[in-house]
């Protein structure tokens, strides 16, 4: 009991701590640009605030940790590579198959009208080949943004949820917490702008969904693989390259004219399908995984 | 790992704090010349030549990285005594994590470095209206630095700390030797062009360069796991080359 009530603690502290500096860093930057700042700010600061941001779940673990005498135990701060390279592998291939199934998913619903052919009538190959291949490469190297946020959610917010509730209901939880997390960067308009029904609250909900089911993807490459590496590069190939990115750069400019005519209330919900799908399957690896055991802990694999 | 990771901080404290020294002027270096530009008004807006200030950065680039020699090789360097080995090869992580902790340490200094750019472009791109973009040069450097890297240290564990360098700067001599080559018999009409940053900005973005550096990052990592392979594979045979 003793410890299920410092774990709760703990938890809470966790939340307050990653909660507060984006509420915080968003009123400010929303009062210095007007409103809606991820749309009236310079792109320097846009980029500076996304990117302190990020860290702010990681710096919420260290200080729950440092305030409650938790020391740096059963961190995930560790590669595991040896056994462990397929998830890394998946981390990066999973995004890499959503990204194009995404894509291929807008060019069946919205862009029907285009043949094959005029689809890709000014494609160069030898061109967007090689762009995808550098996108992704660098988002694998240059993961850090995601860690910071990965060290928070998988790497501690996950591990605590787990060992208070069975792991479904961990995932569906930490997956509300983390888009909840986002909710004022989704009325600054950050994901989705501002120009759509419902807004902000249809914006808020579809991120809480979509964090669901990728963090049931996140936790189930974390409590697999020991470590929050590979979450931590699957969360910045996801950022990095969307099927929005694959379209823009290969099909022809009147197709992508006719793709940024839709509007941002239905595109996001159709790639929330293919999130959907792998967070299911996640999902029933989770449940099926012999680790898991009656309590649910996301314990770190021996060896 | 925490154990072999200590080691080798403690083998290598002076040089790393050199390497941070070094690392703090550079990049003190170029956010200083990036915020002076600014407020001097020389800009491309201005209609300053933005080729000089490219070639400046790119350099600093490449030092931030050449800087690693000062750590990377003594992390072998500084082991190779039979006695020191024998124990490493008897602890409970045995070749693969000695060496491992090397290798990830070193990964773990690139990939800061890299880290460094990224905050440097971030910082200076929020405050300043005309930085160039560092990181993708560093990320290109990066991957540069761990194919280097993993071709040493091979040598190094095989064949001693001294043979890993000379391999190295062997290997380098050869591409300033090939890069000479070009430059007196190759077409270098690109460097006589008004633009010449332009000019090199659309020869990057075309067909084979760009394959060969979209490819770059993942053969950095397949060969730099590779060499990790063959060097807990060699290590027993490098050590008998050790005296004690």
């Amino acid at each position: 009991m003793k410890t299920k009530k410092m774990t709760i603690l703990r938890l809470i502290l966790f939340v307050i701590l990653s909660f507060l500096p984006v509420w915080i860093m968003v009123i400010i930057l929303n009062r210095r640009y007007g409103g809606h700042f991820w749309l009236n700010a310079p792109n320097g600061v846009i980029t500076l605030s996304s990117l302190l941001g990020m860290f702010f779940p990681t710096i919420a673990n260290l200080l729950t940790r440092l305030l409650t005498g938790e020391g740096m135990k059963d961190s995930f701060f560790t590669f595991r590579l040896k056994g462990n390279l397929k998830y890394y592998l998946a981390a990066v291939l999973v995004k890499v198959a959503e990204a194009f199934a995404g894509a291929i998913l807008i060019i069946l619903v919205y862009l029907r009208e285009f043949s094959f052919d005029r689809l890709f009538a000014d494609t160069d190959w030898n061109v967007v080949l090689p762009m995808v291949l550098l996108t992704v490469g660098s988002n694998i190297y240059i993961f850090f943004h995601a860690f910071g946020e990965e060290f928070g959610w998988r790497g501690y917010m996950m591990p605590k949820l787990a060992e208070l509730m069975p792991m479904p209901a961990a995932v569906i939880v930490g997956g509300i917490l983390w888009g909840l997390w986002h909710a004022p960067l989704t009325i600054a308009g950050h994901n989705f702008g501002i120009d759509y029904p419902g807004y902000p609250w249809k914006g808020i909900l579809l991120m809480c969904l979509t964090c669901i089911f990728f963090n049931a993807f996140l936790t189930l490459l974390t409590r697999r693989s020991g470590s929050v590496f590979p979450a931590a590069i699957c969360h910045s190939v996801h950022n990095g390259f969307s099927a929005s990115a694959v379209l823009q750069v290969c099909v022809c400019m009147d197709a992508v004219k006719r793709f940024e005519e839709v509007t941002a209330d239905r595109l996001p919900w159709l790639l929330f399908c293919v999130t959907a799908v792998t967070g299911t399957v996640s999902l029933i690896l989770l449940l099926r995984s012999v680790e898991t055991g009656k309590s649910g802990t996301l314990s770190i694999p021996n060896g | 790992m925490r154990g072999y990771l200590y080691h080798n901080i403690v083998l290598v404290k002076s040089n790393l704090i050199a390497m941070g020294v070094f690392e703090a002027l550079l990049f003190g270096a170029w956010t200083l010349f990036v915020v002076l530009r600014e407020f001097s008004g020389d800009t491309a807006a201005a209609g300053d030549d933005m080729t000089g200030v490219a070639v400046i950065g790119g350099l600093i680039v490449l030092t931030s990285f050449l800087l690693m020699e000062l750590v990377s090789i003594d992390f072998f360097k500084s082991c190779e005594g039979t006695r020191w080995c024998s124990f490493a090869i008897s602890s409970p992580g045995s070749v693969e994590g000695y060496l491992g902790a090397k290798y990830k340490l070193l990964l773990g200094i690139d990939l800061l470095i890299l880290l460094l750019w990224l905050l440097t472009d971030t910082l200076l791109g929020a405050f300043c209206r005309e930085s160039l973009p560092l990181a993708s040069v560093a990320f290109e450097c990066c991957c540069i630095q761990l194919i280097l890297q993993a071709v040493e240290i091979a040598f190094a564990v095989r064949l001693g700390a001294a043979f890993g360098s000379y391999c190295k700067y062997i290997f380098l001599t050869l591409i300033g030797i090939a890069a000479l080559v070009y430059g007196l018999f190759g077409d270098i009409s690109i460097f006589q062009q008004e633009d010449p940053l332009a000019a090199m900005t659309e020869l990057v973005s075309s067909g084979g360069i760009l394959w060969v550096i979209a490819l770059l990052p993942y053969a950095a990592l397949l060969i730099y796991g590779a060499s990790y392979r063959y060097a807990v594979k060699v290590f027993r045979k490098g050590v008998e080359l050790y005296e004690d």
